[in-house]
């Protein structure tokens, strides 16, 4: 069976699928073939191209099983909690209890491009006050109305404060729907005075000790209210082991990205690696399959990086992402015009970051949601960018905005500039929206702009 | 005396006098506005940032983060080569600890505002009384009692409002962010005396109504208690383009006991299409 990587439809993808089972492909209880996901509703997956690996395989089917994996959470009678808009801190405190499971409500915001909008999420969201003014997360309030994307939770825990505007309204929205909601507060992130007493953060930022003396208390609150929930307490044990936990898999998943980003040719496509880096938020309900699946792909990234294989030509232009895309597909489409994805920063920057070594574990928890690029400056953000682009030697930076977010009108013209003045690479910023394809000539055509230009740059 | 411009209305105007400084409250004018035209960013932001640019240094500025808009209106201050300015943080949820750190951002906004001044604030020059209310305005026979709520509105357009009103209607409840802060209850001396920070951040927090608030049920239930004090016919949302939260809030007022509401996209000076709305919406009342 030929197992050179390459990318495929979802219909070579089917034939591909019968070949690894006649050759005894095992797959976990959530496997089987990705057209299926399609039949069932997920129609923009014929319009997308896949990697050929089974590690990818198993990706997409984890991903797109993580309702059915709610649903049996709930059956084996654990609690549901939805965390809403930190990605990637309260989740931790969550699953150490043995009988809770986080998720995101917040993701709903891709079931419209999954559904290519036939689910009518949004339409629902527009009766409820969100229109097309909001970002693509007012899906949640959709989600939340129709209850057919994800079990309703059983308990709501939002960050509020430094968070964007959109997610904020929606939020409060789906707490006016009557789901009762736990908000915690996160301060915007300041730059201390040099007689202040600061600390320095996972993602390198630094901050003022006031602010995380505040958020460990926020985190003690929100202890509270899920030991209450769970009718148990959370010995601080549990805590530091799920954090060890977190740890490993956040640096397996930095060793896909260094190996990914910085090998001479893309061992992965760029749309597999945003799916697994969107696992690192919440693990997609399952810490011990997030684990498992990394590990496969770890291995398939390392064999293919020793045999010199990739899907990608070698001179293909590196480029740094900054945003979540709305549409899957503007990752297919970067690959298609020359690029590959050498770098990102999709709004959780913190989610990929070790937890600090520390004695207390929630003091820990606190400075990790204190890293969160969105709660501090467009400055701050663009250093992060910076540092990573160095690491792993974008030549390019495309920031894409997000339609209707509230953060994005500023803060990439700041990002661009910054990034132009410091870096002096070439930056476009793009918008894409949920479904691309009407847009999909300017985006190509400005796309294929940047690249040209790296390609002339490399020459000179 | 160094004026400090600010156009929230959790911004302490008695602590930068305090600190030795002129507090100056942002009012746009229509050509603040008619340079607004950013797509994705709030009008309001940029008519402030507009109306900075137009001033004579020195001058200091204040920001808050009580939008995220605004929060991103301080990097493109500072992108822009704006001096002087500072982000305060306000919290939107308003328990004791958000009190706490809230009394904290008071703190540091304190220290900058000395540095600029170069001495000390002097707190014992803070008047305690409750801000003097707008009251309502006198009600004449015949005009439908008018409660105008929304994002800020500014001298122009109100007066541009007042004028569509004509002698049909009168605005007897002012409730625009820029006039919320009369709801603000009066500082309590002896706390002052024992922690100026924390019966600030208390009073401005806790007290002055804002749709940012989380839970959100409280601003409601604010406006559900003014209007029972003050009969209303009908209220007036105004708010600008690309603002989030008060567009958020549209739906929510349509969807509660109140009044009938009409929702005005107003940017600087009265649109036709918004002047027609007025004019169905003042019929509709029975003017």
């Amino acid at each position: 069976m030929n197992s050179k990587p390459a990318q495929l439809t979802l219909s070579q993808w089917q034939e591909r699928y019968a070949q690894l089972k006649a050759a005894g492909l095992q797959e976990p209880a959530y496997g089987g073939p990705i057209l299926r996901h399609a039949d069932q509703g997920d129609k923009r997956l014929g319009c997308l191209k896949f990697d050929n690996s089974p590690a990818a395989l198993h990706l997409w089917n984890f991903l797109l099983t993580e309702e059915d994996r709610l649903r049996q959470h709930r059956t084996d009678g654990k609690h549901i909690v939805g965390t809403m808009k930190d990605l990637g801190t309260v989740p931790i405190l969550v699953n150490s209890f043995d009988n809770m499971v986080a998720f995101y409500p917040d993701g709903a915001w891709w079931t419209p491009c999954l559904k290519q909008m036939h689910e009518g999420l949004f339409e629902i969201a527009a009766q409820q006050g969100l229109d097309e003014s909001f970002c693509p997360v007012r899906a949640m309030v959709g989600a939340f109305v129709n209850g057919q994307h994800f079990p309703i939770p059983d308990a709501l825990i939002c960050s509020v404060g430094a968070t964007c505007d959109d997610f904020s309204v929606a939020a409060q929205r789906v707490e006016s729907l009557g789901h009762s909601i736990f908000w915690w507060e996160m301060p915007h992130r300041r730059t201390p005075s040099t007689t202040e007493s600061s600390i320095a953060l996972p993602c390198g930022f630094i901050a003022p000790q006031y602010q995380i003396d505040h958020l460990h208390r926020q985190f003690q609150q929100i202890l509270q209210f899920l030991e209450h929930k769970a009718g148990q307490p959370l010995h601080p044990d549990d805590l530091r082991r799920t954090i060890r936990k977190v740890n490993h898999i956040r640096r397996m998943f930095r060793d896909i990205q260094q190996l990914c980003f910085t090998a001479p040719i893309a061992p992965m496509g760029s749309l597999e690696l945003l799916i697994a880096e969107m696992l690192m938020i919440h693990f997609c309900s399952d810490m011990a399959q997030t684990e498992w699946i990394l590990n496969v792909l770890l291995s398939e990234i390392r064999t293919r990086i020793d045999n010199a294989a990739g899907i990608l030509p070698a001179d293909a232009v590196r480029i740094f992402w900054v945003n979540p895309v709305a549409d899957l597909y503007a990752m297919n489409l970067l690959e298609e015009c020359g690029g590959r994805l050498c770098g990102t920063e999709f709004l959780f920057a913190h989610a990929l970051e070790p937890i600090p070594d520390h004695d207390d574990p929630l003091t820990a928890l606190a400075q990790m949601a204190l890293s969160d690029p969105m709660a501090g400056s467009a400055f701050d953000r663009a250093e992060l960018i910076a540092c990573k682009i160095r690491q792993f030697g974008s030549e390019a930076v495309v920031i894409s905005r997000i339609s209707g977010a509230s953060h994005c009108a500023s803060e990439g013209k700041i990002i661009s500039r910054w990034i132009q003045d410091h870096l002096g690479l070439p930056t476009i910023e793009i918008e894409v929206p949920t479904l691309s394809d009407s847009y999909r000539p300017s985006l190509q055509t400005r796309l294929e702009a940047l690249i040209e230009t790296v390609k002339t740059r490399r020459k000179s | 005396m160094m004026p400090v411009w600010y156009n929230c209305p959790f911004v302490p105007a008695e602590l930068i006098s305090a600190c030795g400084l002129s507090s100056r409250r942002f009012d746009a004018d229509a050509g603040d506005f008619c340079a607004a035209q950013t797509e994705g960013i709030c009008f309001a932001v940029e008519a402030f940032l507009t109306g900075m640019k137009k001033q004579t240094p020195p001058y200091a500025v204040i920001f808050t983060t009580l939008c995220d808009q605004m929060r991103r209106a301080f990097d493109l201050y500072q992108a822009n080569g704006g001096k002087n300015g500072f982000l305060l943080n306000v919290p939107v949820t308003t328990g004791p600890d958000a009190i706490s750190l809230f009394a904290e951002e008071l703190r540091q906004m304190k220290q900058f505002l000395c540095r600029l001044s170069g001495h000390a604030a002097r707190f014992n020059t803070i008047h305690t009384d409750a801000p003097i209310s707008q009251g309502s305005k006198p009600h004449k026979n015949n005009r439908a009692k008018i409660a105008l709520t929304g994002g800020p509105v500014y001298a122009c357009q109100l007066a541009a409002l007042e004028h569509s009103l004509g002698s049909r209607g009168t605005i007897v409840l002012n409730a625009t962010e820029n006039a919320v802060e009369q709801f603000r209850r009066a500082l309590n001396p002896e706390a002052m005396k024992t922690d100026p920070y924390v019966e600030l951040a208390a009073a401005y927090l806790q007290t002055i109504p804002s749709i940012r608030t989380r839970p959100g049920h409280l601003f409601y239930q604010w406006l559900e208690t003014q209007l029972q004090t003050t009969a209303v016919d009908g209220i007036i949302l105004i708010r600008h383009p690309f603002c989030d939260h008060w567009r958020g809030v549209e739906h929510q007022l349509r969807q509660r006991p109140l009044p009938p509401v009409l929702a005005i996209e107003w940017n600087g000076s009265p649109q036709a299409a918004a002047l027609s709305r007025l004019e169905a919406f003042l019929e509709m009342l029975g003017q």
